[in-house]
């Protein structure tokens, strides 16, 4: 069976009467593949996932999706995307979502016996924390039958607990599925990556190994033995 | 259809509220409103108000386009079940 991929070819995308954010960008993920996507603030790493998504359209590009070329990524219904705010309706019960969003009853039952997810299935999602939330909209996601999940800073304000949690998630389902993760919190990412990417200056540049980051993205000596 | 059904939970509230306060005004014009003016409206502040939520419906493979006009036709036929049931 022939490996499933994604990927955004030439992308160039400016915001009106701004410099080009992205320009001629080439960004790929395979099935198998956790790819960290790392960057500065504001150099487009959110706009990227949102143009591969296909919420954000781009100036001049494609996204291809298993060999097909897509306007709308998430039509396909091989994508799913985690966006950096929560999308969960606040007045809802964490157990209306999981009925609402998961289709298979063995699945609703999985999740609503996850041993984070069990304290809180009757609360509200304004009730949640950051973390919980993250994690319930992370775990609901990866229920669809989906082959590709682009991660808007999924690590952002959750606690070490809770952090490890959706390391583990991510690594459970990486066989049958691909990540693209962008986060600013990069020793949570690298630390389940399996490629890197660093968006600078409006293009992908690859790294090698954690250490070439330090050129380019963290300070000196940060992964100093 | 459990998507168009979800959706159109959120927005009935809002559309019957718009639909009778502007019938107070125009008694005949309930079902008009109800169809066009107080649906594209109340779609208006749900998506205003819940910027976020289109996400849900995105991750569901469903257009923002897809959702409002799927909604509209459940719309239309509730109403034209439902609204003359009043006048009998």
């Amino acid at each position: 069976m022939a490996v499933k991929e994604i990927f955004g070819d030439s992308i160039e995308f400016r915001y009106r009467n701004q410099y080009s954010l992205l320009s001629g960008v080439f960004i790929n993920c395979k099935q198998g593949e956790v790819v960290a996507l790392l960057g500065r603030n504001g150099c487009g790493k959110s706009t990227l996932l949102k143009i591969l998504f296909g919420i954000v359209h781009p100036k001049n590009g494609f996204v291809s999706i298993n060999n097909r070329r897509y306007k709308r990524g998430y039509m396909s219904k091989e994508l799913c995307y985690l966006p950096q705010h929560s999308f969960l309706p606040t007045y809802k019960t964490v157990s209306q979502m999981i009925y609402f969003m998961v289709d298979k009853k063995e699945d609703r039952e999985r999740i609503a016996a996850d041993t984070v997810l069990d304290k809180v299935l009757s609360s509200k999602i304004a009730d949640l924390s950051v973390g919980e939330k993250r994690y319930l909209e992370l775990t609901l996601l990866l229920a669809r039958q989906a082959t590709f999940y682009l991660l808007d800073e999924p690590f952002s304000g959750v606690s070490p607990y809770l952090k490890e949690k959706i390391q583990q998630v991510i690594q459970d389902n990486c066989g049958q599925k691909g990540f693209i993760i962008s986060d600013h919190h990069y020793n949570s990412v690298l630390d389940i990556s399996t490629r890197i990417l660093l968006l600078q200056n409006g293009g992908c540049r690859s790294i090698v190994n954690k250490k070439d980051l330090e050129y380019f993205y963290v300070p000196e000596g940060t992964f100093d033995d | 259809m459990k998507v168009y059904w979800y959706y159109y939970k959120q927005i009935l509230p809002v559309n019957l509220a718009i639909t009778t306060a502007l019938s107070l005004v125009f008694i005949d014009l309930f079902y008009v409103v109800f169809i066009s003016f107080g649906f594209f409206l109340s779609v208006f502040l749900h998506s205003y108000f819940y910027k976020h939520a289109k996400y849900i419906y995105c991750n569901l493979g469903f257009s923002s386009g897809q959702i409002v006009l799927g909604t509209f036709f459940i719309n239309l036929v509730i109403g034209s079940v439902f609204i003359p049931l009043l006048w009998l």
